[in-house]
């Protein structure tokens, strides 16, 4: 995620985050981790690959703009989970292969075990390092200068682009000297005042610059949270694998078999489900989660304030005015809904204060109004102006 | 001392592998013809007696010469579509409902937009879940209606039948979360944990309405293996059967069609539900109006799923200890929260259970 792109769908962030554990961990898990190949895996993959192949991308060869929006769903998810299948496949063969190899005893499987997820705690930090240079102070000088250019430049090109279509327009000679202009203009920023972000901001742009570096150091706040919560998941991946094994192995003592993969997965899903659930509903989970979803938030309101800045100063709306637009709305309807509530209360009340003999209509019983309730938009229909008007008038 | 952890001779590996086969392409036969408009749901006859803004109000055809009255009135949960109560005809609750008697009106809350975004509680029950029980009251020229709420459309009833309590003749609750701060079993109960720390006042800002899918994700990680990738494995099993296919995919498509959640309704909910935990402290305000259980001493019954991982058992039998009501009734079954509506076995007993508590207090 890049912090001047906006985080505008929930994909991006914390979706995003689970989408990865569901499926990219795999990725990570399943690099080459040193052991030999497994010897079982080619008979796995007579088995499993013919029609995995048939059916990779079935939504091409059956029209798949016709598709069902459910089946497309959930055909996607069977064919995303044959794939989760086939690496959970590879990584418990090399991870079985392992511990026999390694293990002659009860004791010394577990300690083969335990090497083997050590081994992909190992890889798993390296995926993480990276990210974790993040919190050096030079790099993040540099993230800053590159990152918060990358904002500025559409703002400049806006501002470089209008003089030079006003003289277009105007056809005069002046283009090309205020295209000069602005270029020159454009390039002295980027080399001064725009390598000087992090100074206090003053001049015409200060509010802007506040805006941009409360962007930014809130970009730099998600990221370092979705780290903390990366590790949080990832530890709970290998746990969730080391108690896979200890599952099979717990059943190969029993002399007891796997008869498919589709055995091999129901036993994943129960066992990486029990770890996961015990990660859940820890403290320590509960907390990073929400700082990590309230940081995401709080980066997509600024970033909205950012781009509404972009929004007015090329006249076009708002999210912020939409919100105030939408208000009035329903703020109209609920006045509406009362005002017309009171006039039927008002007209029953004196319906019924009326001899009956002045009467004209017979008399409505009393909650009869309450179904008149109507939208603003149907106030303005003449029937809705009708009903209104009846209920004005003694019946 | 170990055996061999995989057992599969080449034959029947062959065998296997040929079965699959053909269930996979007879399957993909099924998803290429089928298209979304034959996933049918929500098929039970019905009619539109009342509607206001995107709410409508709909009454179910009765089957029965002279039908149950009061009626009944459904007020389902804000989250997901009400279908589920009709979700297909041979598992429907209206359906079963109807069939024993019972005159059937359903709330459909409608799928909020950017106008509904600023809905208050006070709006969803002292305007439209109101006004919805007033159209009842005047079309069958009644007093008082029975209420049947379910889930967060529970809370719902709760809330309005100890605000109006002089319109509900009999209340029913049904996986109704009542104590938000209860521990459950594994995977129970994690909603209120995950709530507490989050921000809803941020997330409202950010978001405005609360979108669906969000709330969806949410739910999918509450089991995320089982949910995500155990469900599916089985596929290519019914893929080929064209009923168990869409039986399937009437499912999904509930479980996936969640409309996004009014913003201010939604912010006011979690605080003071979920975070605050205050109906059962009796600090909840709507409307300017403070909801006292203890209001609700018309007769009770508390349905609840002995299983469900959504509304821990114990969330829903704590209304036991607030209600004012003396005739109080709890039943559990043993399903989880979707089971309710769905399981055949709760489809058999909870219809008839339901009619003839009713008719005992007509």
């Amino acid at each position: 995620m890049q912090w001047d792109k906006p985080n505008d769908t929930p994909l991006n962030g914390w979706f995003g985050m689970q989408e990865k554990m569901l499926k990219g961990w795999w990725d990570v898990l399943g690099q080459n981790n040193g052991h030999a190949g497994a010897t079982v895996q080619p008979l796995w993959n007579l088995w499993t690959q013919p029609w995995q192949a048939a059916g990779i991308d079935p939504t091409a060869a059956f029209t798949p703009e016709l598709m069902a929006d459910s089946m497309k769903q959930a055909l996607g998810q069977f064919m995303s989970g044959q794939a989760q299948a086939q690496q959970l496949m590879n990584l418990v063969n090399e991870a079985w292969q392992s511990m026999l190899t390694n293990a002659a005893s009860p004791v010394e499987w577990q300690k083969a075990l335990s090497a083997f997820t050590d081994q992909l705690r190992q890889q798993m930090n390296m995926a993480m390092n990276s990210a974790k240079l993040l919190e050096n102070n030079a790099e993040l000088w540099r993230f800053y200068t590159t990152e918060a250019q990358k904002f500025t430049q559409p703002w400049l090109n806006a501002w470089g682009q209008t003089p030079a279509f006003m003289s277009k327009v105007a056809g005069t000679d002046q283009v090309n000297a205020t295209n000069e202009f602005m270029q020159l203009f454009q390039a002295a920023y980027e080399q001064t005042w725009g390598r000087a972000l992090l100074a206090p901001s003053m001049g015409l742009l200060r509010e802007l610059n506040e805006k941009v570096n409360k962007g930014f150091a809130l970009w730099l706040e998600n990221q370092q949270l979705t780290i903390a919560y990366q590790l949080l998941i990832g530890e709970a991946w290998i746990d969730a694998f080391q108690a896979l094994m200890q599952k099979l192995m717990s059943m190969a003592q029993k002399g007891e078999t796997l008869t498919d993969q589709r055995h091999l997965l129901r036993i994943w899903v129960e066992v990486a489900d029990e770890v996961f659930i015990a990660l859940f509903h820890s403290e320590a989970y509960a907390k990073t989660q929400s700082a990590y979803v309230n940081s995401n938030m709080a980066l997509r309101r600024q970033q909205r304030e950012l781009l509404e800045v972009w929004l007015r100063g090329n006249d076009m709306p708002t999210r912020s005015d939409l919100d105030e637009a939408h208000h009035q709305i329903y703020q109209l309807r609920k006045d509406m809904k009362a005002l017309k509530k009171t006039l039927a209360t008002q007209a029953t009340t004196f319906a019924a204060a009326t001899p009956v003999s002045e009467r004209k209509k017979p008399v409505r019983p009393a909650r009869k109004p309450r179904q008149r309730v109507a939208v603003l938009a149907e106030f303005n229909t003449p029937a809705a102006k009708s009903d209104v008007a009846t209920s004005e008038q003694p019946q | 001392m170990f055996s061999p952890l995989w057992q599969v001779e080449p034959a029947k590996l062959m065998q296997e592998t040929t079965d699959l086969n053909r269930k996979f392409f007879a399957g993909l036969e099924n998803f290429a013809r089928l298209r979304e408009e034959d996933i049918h749901i929500g098929t039970a006859p019905k009619h539109e007696v009342y509607r206001e803004d995107k709410v409508v109000l709909y009454r179910y055809e009765p089957v029965v010469k002279k039908p149950l009255t009061p009626p009944v009135l459904i007020s389902y949960a804000l989250v997901n579509r009400p279908y589920m109560v009709d979700l297909q005809e041979d598992r429907s609750l209206v359906r079963n409902l109807l069939k024993q008697g019972v005159d059937v009106y359903l709330i459909d809350w409608g799928y909020p937009g950017p106008t509904e975004r600023w809905l208050t509680l006070d709006d969803y029950i002292n305007g439209y879940m109101d006004n919805c029980v007033d159209a009842i009251r005047e079309e069958n020229d009644l007093e008082q209606v029975n209420l049947l709420g379910i889930c967060q459309g529970g809370a719902f009833s709760l809330c309005y039948t100890a605000l109006h309590p002089e319109k509900i003749k009999n209340l029913i609750t049904m996986v109704t979360p009542v104590d938000y701060h209860v521990k459950g079993m594994a995977g129970c109960g994690l909603l209120n944990s995950w709530v507490q720390g989050m921000d809803p006042d941020a997330m409202v800002a950010t978001f405005g309405n609360i979108p669906g899918d969000f709330m969806n994700y949410g739910y999918l990680m509450l089991r995320p293996f089982a949910l995500n990738l155990g469900k599916y494995i089985d596929l290519p099993e019914i893929a080929n059967d064209e009923t168990k296919l869409l039986n399937f995919l009437r499912m999904e498509k509930w479980i996936f069609d969640s409309p996004d959640q009014a913003g201010e309704a939604w912010r006011h909910f979690v605080k003071d539900f979920y975070q605050g935990n205050k109906l059962i402290k009796g600090e909840v305000e709507i409307g300017g109006r403070r909801v006292d259980l203890e209001q609700i001493t018309m007769p009770v019954l508390n349905l609840y799923g002995e299983q469900d991982h959504l509304v821990p058992p114990s969330s829903s039998l704590a209304l036991s200890h607030f209600v004012g009501a003396k005739d109080y009734t709890v039943q559990g079954f043993p399903t989880g929260h979707i089971g309710m509506y769905v399981s055949g076995k709760v489809q058999k007993d909870l219809p008839p259970l339901i009619a003839n508590w009713l008719k005992a207090r007509k």
